[in-house]
């Protein structure tokens, strides 16, 4: 919480900064927004805002130029960004939780705390999310062995 | 962008290197310190040397220092009629609980002697004391002695000097004096004592017993003869003539037996010391003469 105190004066004052150009201070205000707003994501379009709780993000999954959204309850949504861009997105509004998440290869972003079961001869892995509805996605070998490690070492 | 450059066979923590926006330097902030600290330091270098000329309180079992007086020959000096007086005025004084006489020989010509003939014509003469000492094995005279213009002994083995050249006493302290050299080519004299005083600083003697002390002083310009009353050590009155105001001193041949002579404005006479002629054929004088 600390943490979230000293990131958001940190953005806070680059926003007040003179030198800095006008679109990076809306980045900057989307991020302190996000921060005060605490866990939840904001995908703002001209149209549409869609505002997820990091808690509720299951994981997302490329679909050509878009995305979709999967979260718990079985809820999923397809939004008009690149994976990249969320990606991006989370990593800005989603400082302290943004580690919970995982990019798999191309066209997957996980959340770690919904990992039930990785096999990476069959390329599987399966996410569980609180009302044990389980989601079977597919990745590569070197990913999921690669991801497998990563929870193994605990350094997350 | 480099973020999205990802294989599939890769894995990417999101916000694994992120970090958040550097906060900007603040450089009001810092010119302010810099400001105040170099303004603190400039009154603390400026009043400093005023904090360090204040004087310590002194402690509770401290002696306070006595504040500096002016010597007592200060207004003696002052009023002695050194115009028309002829003789040698004399003033006793106590300094540091050590008693000492002051001669000041006037309107007299001083002059170096060699031998007792000075005891016959005492009358002439209104002081003398005997000046460079006289080895005990062959009889020499101690270190440079320059008589009338006449060297009679070379080397140094004291370094305080007395040169007379042309009735002006100097008293001084150096290995080598000019003042050897002008005294032999102007007919002057010069011979060689213990040093006492240097430039108004002590100079330590390799004499440690007490004695009768004397000493030929220039004190404020005025060159006196200053004699302990006491038994004392060189170093007590060598720091008692710094305190009577002796700028340069050197020793004369001291002790209860050492000859000597003073006369006084009103031709009375005082013999000092023992004046019973010893056959030394180099016993010296310091003379002032009428």
């Amino acid at each position: 919480m600390m943490n979230d105190f000293i990131h958001l004066d940190a953005y806070l004052v680059q926003i007040r900064h003179k030198n800095l150009h006008i679109s990076q201070k809306k980045q900057y205000l989307c991020t302190a927004i996000a921060i005060m707003t605490n866990t939840h994501l904001i995908i703002s379009t001209s149209n549409d805002l869609l505002r997820v709780a990091a808690r509720h993000i299951l994981y997302i999954s490329s679909d050509g130029n878009y995305c979709n959204f999967f979260q718990t309850g079985g809820e999923m949504r397809l939004v008009t960004f690149q994976l990249g861009q969320i990606e991006r997105m989370i990593a800005d509004q989603l400082p302290e939780l943004s580690q919970n998440f995982v990019r798999i290869g191309k066209s997957l972003i996980i959340n770690l705390n919904y990992v039930y079961y990785i096999h990476v001869p069959k390329q599987q892995l399966i996410l569980v999310d609180n009302q044990q509805n389980r989601y079977t996605l597919s990745a590569s070998k070197e990913a999921l062995k690669a991801l497998k490690e990563l929870i193994e070492n605990g350094k997350l | 962008m480099k973020e999205e450059n990802i294989l599939d066979s890769e894995i990417r923590v999101i916000g694994g290197n992120q970090k958040p926006p550097q906060t900007p330097f603040p450089w009001r902030l810092f010119a302010i310190i810099v400001g105040v600290i170099t303004v603190i330091g400039l009154i603390v270098w400026w009043q400093w040397p005023e904090a360090s000329d204040k004087p310590d309180e002194p402690g509770l079992f401290e002696q306070e220092q006595p504040i500096a007086q002016p010597h007592p020959l200060v207004n003696w000096f002052a009023s002695i009629d050194t115009i028309r007086t002829i003789g040698t005025v004399t003033k006793d004084i106590s300094i540091n609980d050590i008693p000492l006489r002051v001669y000041a020989p006037l309107n007299s010509t001083p002059h170096l002697e060699i031998g007792y003939k000075i005891a016959d014509n005492r009358e002439s003469s209104i002081l003398f004391f005997q000046a460079a000492d006289v080895r005990a094995d062959n009889g020499k005279i101690v270190g440079a002695f320059v008589l009338h213009g006449k060297p009679l002994s070379w080397g140094l083995s004291k370094r305080g000097y007395c040169a007379i050249i042309n009735g002006e006493v100097t008293v001084g302290v150096a290995d080598n004096s000019p003042l050897f050299e002008k005294a032999t080519n102007e007919n002057g004299d010069f011979f060689r004592q213990y040093p006492l005083v240097d430039n108004g600083k002590l100079v330590e003697s390799e004499l440690k017993s007490k004695a009768i002390r004397r000493a030929l002083c220039d004190v404020e310009g005025h060159i006196v003869v200053v004699e302990t009353q006491t038994i004392e050590s060189m170093h007590d009155f060598a720091h008692a003539l710094i305190d009577i105001g002796t700028s340069n001193a050197i020793y004369l041949v001291g002790s209860s037996s050492a000859m000597g002579w003073s006369m006084d404005a009103y031709g009375n006479g005082t013999k000092m010391g023992l004046w019973d002629p010893r056959k030394i054929k180099n016993i010296s004088f310091i003379v002032w003469a009428k």
